[in-house]
């Protein structure tokens, strides 16, 4: 573990000459795997992979889930060791075979599930384990000015004392990489950074890492968003099936040209609105009103949704969305307003009488809402649906015409499944969201409650949710979709809502909005609406 | 929208037999012996546990050898070894059936103890004070024995349900509250104080012949057994297997079944299918609680007519191992049980028969309990990565 006082002497030692340049082979490389290798029982995650990353670049890892992006960072970070090829760390080969080891040669990553003390303070999280001392006693002024000042180094603001249980996520993800930066790295890895931020927050992040890359920092980022991956990254490194299909310069190529080379095959990503919808409301919401610990969560929502229309909900995620989706599937009950279904009032109803009713439901986390997963996928294939004929008659079971419904369900959304008898957490992400789509559609529904379809989708499996979703509008189904992500929200909806601090503060044509737009009503810059009484 | 009328997938269509979730008669064999892979494993290391313990205490290979012809020849092979070991493993069914339940719905049920004890406790009573013909009064006393249990379930049930009080602590307390309430109860308003004898016991009235429930021995011989007539097994026995076949029909293939599980298994996602989470967990609660009502039946109905002060049989502990082991499974549990009781009865053997400490099977039943559960978790993890990577093959 490097000492502190070294760690900012080494973060200083490398002015960044090269900084935004482009590689051309005359300095040494930061990263170079030659023909790097990794087999998991039988399977190449990493099939002859060469990558190379220049010095002071942000060079970013795309690839759909299962490519081997997190495979073969984790062996660049010491968590794997390569079955074949080297891995060379400022041109010279290395064996890393720890994380401990990575660190001694300034590597550091950032993982996709943060590894703090929420009870600590930031600075106290920051110098865990290279605390500055005093007398033998952890030297807590010293700590904090050391933190402060490499916060300011990379441009955030961050109470060094603030607890980081009370801290946003985005922040929270600013204290792990000032665990790096203490620690002398100035080679990072940043495993999906953005998959749980916001908006606003990925701005910063972005902001972020342009002034490490200013401070010389190499910064290798694992990405699903093209978007993103476009307006920071200076090259574009595509991994598909464990190998290597590329490296672009992000200046000189389009999120077209990057999404053919991570499927394979052209991608279409584009509005699919459908006519102006003239169907009859089959949701409809009004002067819904729901406390959340004093804090009035929903205070006041009116809307509808018509047959044949995919409403689109935009909003900065803690504005309200999680109780509305709780109060219309019914986990929650309202402290006021009527939630009205195909005209029939279920305010006071229980979630079965609503899926009775018509109601399905795609929660926002389907490993904890949506399945069981030690349970088997024709087990989950009914779930929800499980009460009723064929699949149960006066109280007993007909695992034949579960088995029955769950073939169905894997062979027409062709879900990646070896058999219907495996455990639910035997199918990759994707294929688990495909299979719970498919259960939602298959009930038969009216109303289609989407929370947050494609995240942590890859781009293969986000277009096929797209689709579904969309011939389900066409057949005649009312869909509310809620999502975080703009583009999501632009292409595929209809009519686009905009929830703000608990209220829908502006209703827009889905053909017309604008991203930009979207983000002024999404802060509250803008508000089409006076809020409720 | 309907399924069925989406275009065929224009992929190969993976083979029919393996969608289906229809396996071979050798993969169903291989997953049965993994299944048993596991307690086997666990059986040979406490054997060569509680070798090594005879060993270090006694030095002596002759002790050895004592103790395992006596666990064969006593515990086995004596007329009536295996009258004792089915009378036995009847309660530890009950509880065993019991505690499984509430782990099917997620719940950590510890009070049995105080249950089956409550239980027994009523069953007593009704069988002293009402007097019917048996093909009415057993009936009655076996449900007013589940009636106990279901109330003592009750508290802990409803602290669960509407104040979020976690089981554990609430059953525990009522297993000393219970305790204390038989003590009172037994000592002064439900003592039977016309007892004929020297020593006046601390113990309820005795039930009316009619409650009494029939020893299974004259069964048993009559199907080629030759168990001594005072062999201590009841018609008990029976309904214990016959449950253990219910609850394993219900948690199979029920509703209520498939409910519980996905309770127990992710309580988050059953809101969302529509599952009454509160109700399921009351009735499972509940459920347990009256199964639990049936392990003190045989002590009170089959062998001493009567509930009495020193009756602590510590049942509902052992449940909770007896559960582990049969991994909440109608057929484990009955497996556990019989195990148990057959290590009970082995070491009356070691006692009988040799010098060595009879708790020498205590420390084997420590181990099986340790061990089994490391076993369970290798077995289950080999098991994941070998359809992890069937499925990544597959794919």
């Amino acid at each position: 573990m490097a000492r502190p006082d070294e760690a900012h002497a080494g973060a200083e030692a490398g002015p960044p000459e090269r900084a935004g340049s482009e590689p051309d082979g005359a300095q040494p490389l930061a990263i170079e795997c030659r023909g790097v290798t990794r087999r998991y029982a039988g399977v190449l995650a990493n099939d002859q992979v060469d990558f190379k990353v220049a010095h002071g670049e942000v060079h970013a890892l795309v690839g759909e889930n299962g490519a081997g992006k997190s495979t073969l960072m984790k062996m660049v970070y010491g968590l794997e060791q390569p079955d074949e090829g080297e891995i060379l760390v400022r041109g010279q080969p290395e064996r890393i075979d720890s994380p401990r080891k990575a660190i001694a040669l300034r590597i550091g990553m950032v993982h996709q599930h943060f590894m703090l003390v929420e009870a600590f303070t930031v600075a106290e999280n920051v110098v865990l384990g290279a605390e500055p001392k005093r007398g033998g006693l952890l030297d807590q002024d010293e700590a904090n000015r050391e933190v402060a000042e490499l916060a300011r180094g990379f441009g955030t603001k961050l109470d060094p004392e603030a607890r980081v249980e009370t801290l946003a996520v985005g922040q929270q993800q600013r204290v792990e990489i000032l665990k790096l930066l203490y620690r002398g790295a100035d080679i990072l890895i940043l495993d999906e950074p953005t998959a749980v931020l916001v908006p606003q927050e990925v701005e910063e992040l972005f902001d972020n890492i342009r002034k490490l890359k200013e401070q010389g920092k190499t910064i290798i980022f694992i990405a699903h968003s093209l978007e993103e991956v476009l307006a920071v990254a200076d090259r574009i490194t595509v991994l598909r099936d464990g190998k290597a299909i590329g490296t672009v310069t992000a200046a000189e190529t389009t999120e077209e040209e990057v999404a053919e080379m991570m499927v394979g095959r052209p991608v279409l990503l584009e509005r699919v609105h459908g006519q102006t919808p003239s169907g009859d409301p089959e949701l409809q919401v009004e002067g819904l009103r729901m406390l959340d610990g004093g804090r009035e969560a929903l205070a006041g929502v009116k809307l509808d949704v018509r047959r044949s229309e995919i409403y689109g909900l935009a909003g900065v995620e803690g504005n309200g969305q999680a109780e509305l989706v709780e109060a219309l599937v019914g986990l929650r009950h309202p402290d006021a307003g009527s939630i009205r279904l195909g005209g029939r009032d279920i305010t006071r109803e229980h979630v079965r009488q609503r899926r009775e009713l018509g109601l399905s439901y795609i929660p926002e986390d389907r490993h904890a809402r949506a399945m069981v997963l030690p349970m088997t996928l024709w087990e989950n294939s009914v779930l929800g649906q499980h009460e009723r004929p064929p699949f149960s008659w006066r109280g007993l079971l007909n695992p034949k015409a579960m088995r029955a419904r769950a073939t169905d369900l894997v062979r027409a959304f062709r879900v990646k499944a070896p058999s219907i008898a495996v455990p639910a957490y035997a199918l990759s992400g994707g294929n688990q969201q495909k299979l719970v789509l498919a259960r939602e559609f298959a009930s038969g529904p009216k109303l289609l409650i989407a929370a947050y379809p494609t995240r942590g989708l890859d781009i293969g499996a986000t277009e096929f949710v797209w689709k579904q979703l969309v011939s389900a509008r066409d057949a005649g189904l009312a869909v509310l979709l809620i999502s975080a992500n703009l583009e999501e929200i632009l292409a595929l909806s209809d009519r686009v809502g905009v929830i703000y601090d608990g209220r829908i503060t502006a209703e827009l044509d889905g053909s017309k909005a604008t991203m930009n737009e979207l983000g002024l009503y999404m802060t509250g810059a803008r508000s089409d609406r006076e809020p409720a009484a | 929208m309907k399924v069925e009328e989406r275009p065929p997938p224009p992929q190969p269509e993976p083979a029919a037999e393996a969608v289906a979730g229809r396996i071979g008669l050798a993969e169903q064999a291989r997953q049965l012996g993994m299944r048993l892979l596991a307690p086997a494993v666990s059986l040979v290391v406490s054997a060569l546990v509680g070798a090594l313990v005879i060993l270090v205490v006694q030095r002596s290979f002759k002790d050895l050898s004592a103790v395992a012809s006596s666990m064969w020849n006593y515990g086995l092979l004596n007329r009536s070894s295996f009258a004792f070991i089915f009378g036995r493993a009847t309660p530890f069914i009950f509880a065993g059936l019991a505690v499984a339940i509430g782990f099917k719905a997620g719940l950590f049920n510890i009070g049995v103890e105080g249950q089956y004890a409550i239980g027994a406790l009523v069953a007593a009573v009704v069988g002293a004070k009402v007097s019917a013909p048996t093909a009415l009064e057993v009936p009655l006393v076996i449900l007013a024995g589940m009636a106990g249990g279901l109330a003592w379930a009750l508290i802990p049930a409803l602290l669960k349900v509407y104040r979020g009080a976690h089981e554990v602590i609430s059953t525990i307390m009522m297993n000393y509250v219970a305790n204390g309430l038989l003590l009172y109860l037994l000592s002064g308003p439900l003592k039977d104080k016309h007892q004929v004898g020297a020593i006046a016991q601390q113990r309820t009235v005795e039930v009316h012949d009619t409650a009494g429930i029939g020893s299974m021995v004259p069964f048993f011989n009559s199907i080629g057994f030759n168990f001594r007539a005072s062999s201590p097994v009841t018609w008990l026995f029976l309904l214990a297997l016959v449950s253990a076949a219910l609850y394993a029909f219900v948690v199979r293939r029920t509703r209520f079944g498939f409910e519980l599980r996905v309770l127990g298994t992710n309580p988050r996602a059953a809101e969302p299918a529509g599952i009454r989470t509160n109700s399921m967990m009351l009735k499972a609660m509940l459920l347990s609680g009256a199964v639990a009502g049936l392990a003190g039946l045989q002590d009170v109905l089959g062998f001493d007519g009567f509930m009495k002060l020193d009756y602590v049989r510590f049942y509902g502990f052992t449940a909770i191992a007896i559960a582990l082991i049969g991994r909440n499974t109608g057929l484990g549990i009955v497996a556990g049980a019989l195990l148990f009781s057959y290590l009970d009865r082995a070491s009356s053997g070691i006692g009988l028969n040799t010098d060595v400490p009879k708790e020498v099977t205590l420390i084997m039943q420590g181990v099986i309990i340790l061990t089994i559960v490391v076993a369970y978790e290798l077995v289950r993890r080999a098991a994941a990565r070998r359809q992890l990577k069937e499925a990544h093959e597959r794919a």
